[in-house]
């Protein structure tokens, strides 16, 4: 081995990391090389030097210090832990309280919307109503009117139920408005009397079952009743 | 069951939140720390400082050990940090004063006699301002290798070098030393 060789490896053998093999060839070389024999040698005594210097004991105040420590960080750790154990539960109950308001928000929609859905179809049921009852009233009205005699009671109902009658059956309607002013409204007025609850006059008759089955009546009835005359 | 061994329970009974493990662990270490710590600086109350700074780094990173790792090394690698986070604190390499160790502090551990006492302590005297006059990278290889017995392949670790490198650093290391050691005891170095 080469001097250049052999260098390296003197730190191996000062430091004890070296093969059995290797050590034996740098000795080989020592033994006949001057100058790696004086390296080695200036090597180990300055190694020899360091290793002879006391290790020193550090003061026992690093060691209050160190347990001042862990007695501090001891404390912060349970109090991390108790306010992480508190973090846990307090975002578990703010979820809940989440979870909760949503579902009681939904629920207030949901109840708005149905009563919301049940005033409006009970208002315009009620409309409804309001509104057959006022024409069911001007109605009577007129045909009380006609009943009695009154042949310009005609022209109110005309206008009150011909938009409806002239949709449905403008033939009829006029057949009507003709059956009403022409003929003798005698038996006509009681039927219709007698049908709206009204006291007959002391001196007439009251009207005979097939005065109240007259085809003017059942006529009457069902064109501007429909199938709700019963009700009415 | 070896110290290693020990040591990589030690650290992993810290992980999961045993802090007597890390009792444990300072009992162990925090004499080699200190010496670590002052050859490298000269400065007493400086090294208790950086001891303390690990301790409270291991805490801290206590999870980022692996389990294959060398504890001591890895230890070491921390006080490391500590140290060169500290230079980078106080702003320059050369800052710190030499610590001439007292002959009285050396005394206690040569032999009595009273020549002898001043001799080697003197020696010693003049090795540690050697020591401490040293590049910082030499001085650590020489610190880690001959004062905390590591072997090059755990210094490279420490180091974050490779390990050839290491064993030139020290092989120069030993010749600067020597070189200034001289300077020193002939006084053309003040």
């Amino acid at each position: 081995m080469k001097c250049t060789q052999i260098t390296p490896k003197l730190i191996d053998l000062i430091l004890g990391e070296i093969d059995d093999v290797t050590r034996k060839k740098v000795q080989k070389h020592l033994a006949s090389c001057q100058s790696c024999r004086q390296e080695l040698e200036e090597l180990s005594q300055t190694w020899d030097k360091l290793g002879k210097l006391p290790e020193s004991d550090p003061n026992p105040s690093l060691k209050m210090r160190f347990y001042t420590l862990m007695e501090k960080y001891r404390q912060n750790y349970h109090q991390e832990k108790q306010n992480s154990q508190k973090g846990w539960f307090f975002k578990q109950s703010q979820f809940r309280q989440t979870v909760f308001q949503s579902a009681l928000v939904l629920i207030v929609v949901v109840l708005s919307v149905v009563t919301g859905y049940l005033y409006i179809s009970n208002r315009q049921q009620t409309q409804e109503i309001t509104r057959l009852h006022e024409k069911m009233d001007k109605f009577t009205q007129a045909v009380t009117a006609l009943a009695y005699g009154e042949r310009e009671g005609i022209r109110n109902l005309e206008p009150l139920l011909g938009g409806e009658l002239a949709e449905r059956n403008p033939d009829l309607l006029q057949i009507l408005i003709e059956t009403i002013t022409g003929q003798d409204t005698g038996d006509l007025s009681l039927s219709w009397r007698n049908y709206l609850g009204l006291s007959l006059p002391a001196d007439q008759p009251p009207p005979s079952k097939m005065e109240e089955d007259s085809l003017l009546v059942r006529l009457f009835l069902d064109l501007f009743l429909g199938s709700n005359s019963k009700k009415f | 069951m070896s110290s290693p061994e020990v040591d990589n329970i030690l650290m992993e009974e810290l992980r999961e939140g045993k802090l007597e493990s890390l009792e444990a662990i300072f009992e162990k270490y925090h004499t080699r720390l200190y010496n670590y710590f002052l050859k490298l600086t000269n400065d007493k109350e400086l090294s208790e400082d950086l001891v303390q700074e690990v301790f409270v780094r291991l805490l801290k990173y206590r999870t980022s050990f692996k389990k294959k790792e060398y504890f001591s090394a890895w230890i070491f690698k921390v006080a490391r940090h500590a140290f060169i986070d500290q230079l980078r604190k106080k702003g320059e390499n050369s800052s710190f004063q030499f610590y001439n160790q007292s002959l009285a502090a050396v005394s206690s551990h040569v032999e009595p006699s009273p020549h002898q006492l001043i001799e080697k302590a003197e020696e010693a005297s003049l090795l540690n301002q050697a020591l401490s006059m040293l590049p910082l990278q030499k001085k650590e290889v020489l610190v880690l290798s001959r004062f905390q017995h590591f072997k090059c392949r755990e210094i490279a670790e420490i180091l974050g070098l490779k390990q050839e490198t290491v064993k030139v650093l020290i092989h120069r290391a030993i010749k600067e030393l020597r070189k200034i050691y001289f300077k020193l005891s002939e006084g053309e170095v003040s």
